[in-house]
């Protein structure tokens, strides 16, 4: 009988990707498992990584995995559907109140009672186990896969009419398949009233009466759900060809048989339910606690650590590894504090793309170029399903994700031509161990997504140019003007971009300072703010001895093999810490645009460890006071000076000569501040 | 896991009518009332096309709806009666049939009728885009945007949009759209609907959105939500403001947030 009702591992109606794919019976399934129709454990399994990596599910999912090892199978079953029980309960909560904040509370019940058979005529409720081949093998995550492996989860997402969306994780991530799914099912339930119950929509009449009327909502539901849309009242149509799988739905509901394996119906879920749905990259499930070192700690959507009596924070908690080189705190869980518990500690809300580069050795920065040494998996998501290879070459770096406080594994959003189709997605570029041999800095190849150092682009609004990122305001650049970017800097979790102009005004005074130019993600907004433009002439925006580019990442001019300063007095002390020797304080005679100067000269590995992987070279930091240059106090016969580091483009520069500064100084990429600040109005 | 009966299928009646030489079918312009219904019942299929074109028709069926067909002679034949039919007729004798679920191209089981219905809608409007004229081709682009199917929807949508714009067109692509619950399609429009919006033709647009962003499906709001910024406006940015008050807390109000302060971040420069 139960192989009757499992007839109806069944599709979902279609949405919107482009029309049919016609995959194979079990399309990418690999390591095919059968199972047995009970909780958990329905046939068949696939490998689960085929579309995204075993550690997400592991980290996050931990506790609604059947585990086919264990010693008694109806124990693990009962264990498992008690964890389950919870998620489903709570997912299918949040999911309708958000449709319908003010849905009844018998609605409410009733839905959820739907939703449960739903998943018991589907699945069984199985999703992610793990099982092994045969006897012998080893235990490997598998996925739940139905009808001839089309079905993908607990949902049974049908891979031929769902192709894009399951490579994106609506088959795999177990609450990206209940939320995608079940909105089909309350689409269904929401058009019964008119289909299929006369018109009503909130039942009177005895309590007898109102069951019977939500037992049809959830019949109705069913049946779309598994027949398609124009299905809905199939449940009423004793004769149609699905009868059995309708009364199978039918008995489900009325018997409720997954409770047998449900002892608490009010035990919490043991995941982070709201932040799965939300397709969270990252879901450790929090623990209510106390504010105290040794912990990730989740403040509102910030992920903190306490280091000494101040806590450490950055805004999303995908950036939590990041805060490792803070403080330590352990991995794989984190405690949920209330704002009014940290009341009595100091704050630092870093900026991800500065401390991430800090913290991280050889982490590329946002609109950096890199080039990858070898063909690397294109993935939908940081934890996706591969959409294909990205060949090794020159990419633009469009996003980053450190992933593993000890490991520090780098991954990179990118946008490569994958089966002839430019497609944006991430790479996985290596730990600290191997990231070098992966993936490297490099100088940009034809134009970025983001504008490169020296780009040109046209400010669409008429847009306020401010002395730093956000800062004060300066002038307002009218629309349509051209500029070009010298430098890109960005902030925060929504990697808001800033560039650095030199921009001479209506009024005729060159001023040098920062405009916002959008974000990315979730959607692009860089053509509200500004968009590509022709170069207007041949400025440069940083000066560089002849045979060297400038890179904007490292804030170096470089060769193949030498980087060029000058450097910054922290990191010449950190050269000759390294034993570099006479090298790093020897000045070697080179030209810029003909000019010529001396400069150090190092070589680049020596320099990379020298000037350290800061935002700023090392011992600098940005100052508001100058224009959000990096900046050095050092001192020199006694007295402290303010050394400001470049990038200086050619109009900066240009108006250095006409004051009458040095040919050679004005062309070098560290200037005293009182040079830099006189050409600053 | 489904019981794959092999049997053949006698059915495909409406689609027969066609292949009987259409009689029955409407010829009229979508969204009238159709000239018949269901019509009787009628021979599965001539016999010429069954001797001499039944197993490539076999096949092109199979094309049509990407699955091993379980659909017997007469459903092969269907498929021949609706390349050789105008598109509009197609069109009209499908949707009539799968409005009043007699299309039998299948045995019926789970969404295969669906499906199959899908794939030769897709086909038809591939052919409509082609052949049809513009009166036509608006005017069944508007009756499709509203079937219950992102595949169709979508190219339905992607049919309107090569055509001269117009407030009918926009109000049933709004109409549509405030009903799915479909992200990818949703993904699909936004170009569309700002393409009408830069001609002053976004009459509903505000109602739409604001609704899927707050109670819309779980993926769509959350896609409206990641894309409503170019269609925030000084005359709605402060609902889409209520709205975000009122979401609970999460990644959709998140987003919503984020796009509202980068359109007040707009309006202030920057």
């Amino acid at each position: 009988m139960r192989h009757l009702l499992m007839t109806l591992l069944l599709a979902v109606a279609g949405s919107a990707q482009a029309a049919y794919t016609a995959t194979p019976n079990d399309w990418a399934c690999t390591n095919k498992v059968g199972g047995t129709w009970t909780h958990g454990r329905a046939p068949s399994g696939c490998d689960a990584s085929a579309f995204g990596p075993d550690s997400f599910v592991r980290g996050n999912y931990a506790g609604v995995i059947f585990n086919d090892a264990a010693t008694s199978l109806t124990v693990e079953r009962q264990r498992y559907m008690q964890s389950m029980y919870p998620v489903i309960r709570d997912a299918s909560d949040r999911y309708l109140r958000s449709r319908k904040p003010a849905v009844s509370a018998r609605e409410l019940e009733a839905f959820q009672r739907g939703t449960y058979a739903l998943l018991r005529q589907e699945t069984f409720w199985s999703h992610y186990r793990d099982a092994q081949l045969s006897a012998g093998q080893p235990y490997v995550l598998k996925m739940m896969r139905g009808d001839s492996g089309h079905g993908h989860g607990m949902m049974q997402v049908d891979d031929r009419y769902h192709f894009v969306q399951l490579q994106e994780g609506k088959g795999w991530n177990m609450m990206q398949n209940f939320t995608y799914a079940i909105d089909i099912y309350y689409a269904a339930w929401e058009a019964a009233p008119a289909a299929c119950l006369g018109g009503v929509t909130a039942p009177t009449g005895t309590t007898a009466q109102v069951d019977e009327y939500w037992r049809g909502r959830a019949r109705s539901a069913w049946s779309a759900y598994n027949g398609g849309p124009t299905k809905v009242c199939r449940w009423q149509n004793t004769a149609d060809a699905n009868v059995a799988k309708d009364n199978g739905y039918r008995d489900n509901y009325d018997n409720r048989l997954w409770l047998p394996d449900v002892a608490n119906l009010n035990q919490a879920a043991g995941i982070d339910v709201a932040c799965l749905m939300d397709n969270g990259p990252s879901c450790p499930v929090p623990a209510g606690g106390t504010v105290e070192a040794g912990k990730l700690l989740l403040v509102g959507s910030a992920a903190c650590v306490l280091n000494g009596s101040t806590l450490e924070c950055v805004d999303d908690v995908r950036d939590a590894a990041c805060l490792a080189g803070r403080a330590p705190f352990a991995e794989g869980s984190i405690t949920q504090v209330y704002v009014s518990q940290t009341a009595g500690f100091s704050r630092v809300d870093h900026n991800r793309h500065q401390l991430c580069r800090a913290q991280v050795l050889g982490l590329q920065s946002l609109a950096s170029a890199i080039a990858t040494l070898k063909p690397l998996d294109l993935r939908s998501a940081p934890d996706g399903m591969v959409l294909g290879q990205a060949p090794a070459g020159t990419y633009q770096v469009l996003d980053f994700m450190v992933s593993g406080v000890t490991q520090q594994t780098r991954l990179y959003r990118i946008r490569a031509l994958v089966n002839g189709v430019l497609t944006d997605g991430w790479i996985d570029a290596g730990t600290a161990a191997t990231h070098a041999s992966i993936a490297v800095g490099a100088a940009p190849a034809g134009a970025g997504v983001i504008a490169y150092a020296g780009d040109w682009v046209k400010v669409v609004p008429n847009l306020n140019m401010r002395a730093t990122p956000g800062g004060t305001l300066l002038v307002a650049i009218p629309a349509g003007t051209p500029v070009q970017v010298k430098e890109v800097f960005g902030t925060a979790s929504a990697n808001n971009l800033y560039y650095r102009l030199e921009y001479t005004h209506t009024d005729g005074v060159l001023r040098e300072g920062w405009i916002f130019a959008g974000n990315l993600y979730p959607s692009s907004t860089l053509a509200n703010w500004a968009v590509p433009a022709a170069a207007l002439d041949a400025s440069k925006p940083a000066l560089c001895p002849n045979g060297t580019r400038y890179d904007a990442h490292l804030r170096q001019c470089m060769s193949s093999s030498q980087t060029y300063g000058p450097f910054t007095a922290a990191a010449v002390q950190a050269c000759l810490d390294a034993g570099g020797g006479a090298v790093c304080t020897a000045n070697r005679a080179t030209v810029v645009e003909g000019v010529a100067l001396t400069l150090p000269i190092w070589p680049k590995a020596l320099a990379a460890a020298a000037n350290g992987n800061g935002d700023c070279p090392r011992g600098a930091t940005r100052s508001a006071a100058h224009r959000f240059h990096c900046t050095e106090a050092v001192v020199r016969n006694g007295t402290t000076e303010t050394d400001v580091y470049g990038p200086f483009g050619s109009a900066l520069v240009n108006a250095c000569l006409t004051r009458g500064g040095a040919p050679a100084a004005c062309r070098s990429n560290r200037w005293p501040a009182a040079t830099f600040l006189a050409l600053q109005p | 896991m489904k019981s794959r009966v092999k049997r053949f299928w006698a059915g495909a009646v409406v689609l027969a009518g066609l292949a009987a030489g259409g009689a029955w079918v409407s010829a009229t312009a979508p969204g009238s009332a159709p000239a018949a219904t269901a019509g009787p019942p009628m021979p599965s299929a001539s016999p010429a096309i069954h001797g001499v074109a039944a197993p490539a028709l076999a096949d092109q069926a199979r094309m049509a709806t990407g699955r091993v067909s379980t659909a017997g002679p007469a459903a092969a034949a269907s498929a021949v009666a609706l390349t050789s039919a105008t598109p509009s007729q197609a069109l009209r004798a499908l949707t009539q049939c799968y409005a009043a679920d007699r299309c039998r191209l299948t045995r019926g089981e789970g969404l295969d009728e669906h499906f199959a219905v899908v794939g030769l809608l897709l086909q038809q409007l591939e052919r409509l885009a082609a052949q049809g004229s513009p009166a036509e081709q608006a005017a069944w682009a508007r009756e499709l945007l509203a079937f219950p199917d992102g595949h169709v929807q979508a190219a339905a949508l992607a049919l309107a949009a090569r055509l001269p714009p117009s407030a009918d067109t926009v109000a049933a692509a709004v109409s549509a759209l405030a009903k799915t619950y479909d992200a990818v399609l949703l993904g699909k429009a936004y170009p569309v609907l700002l393409q009408w919006q830069q001609l002053g033709m976004n009459s509903g647009y505000d109602d739409m959105l604001l609704s899927l962003v707050h109670t819309g499906g779980w993926q769509a709001a959350q896609s409206v939500a990641d894309n409503i910024r170019p269609f925030l406006n000084a005359g709605n940015v402060g609902r889409f403001a209520q709205v975000a008050r009122e979401l609970p807390p999460g990644a959709r109000q998140q987003s919503l947030l984020r796009a509202l302060r980068d359109y007040q971040l707009l309006q202030q420069g920057g």
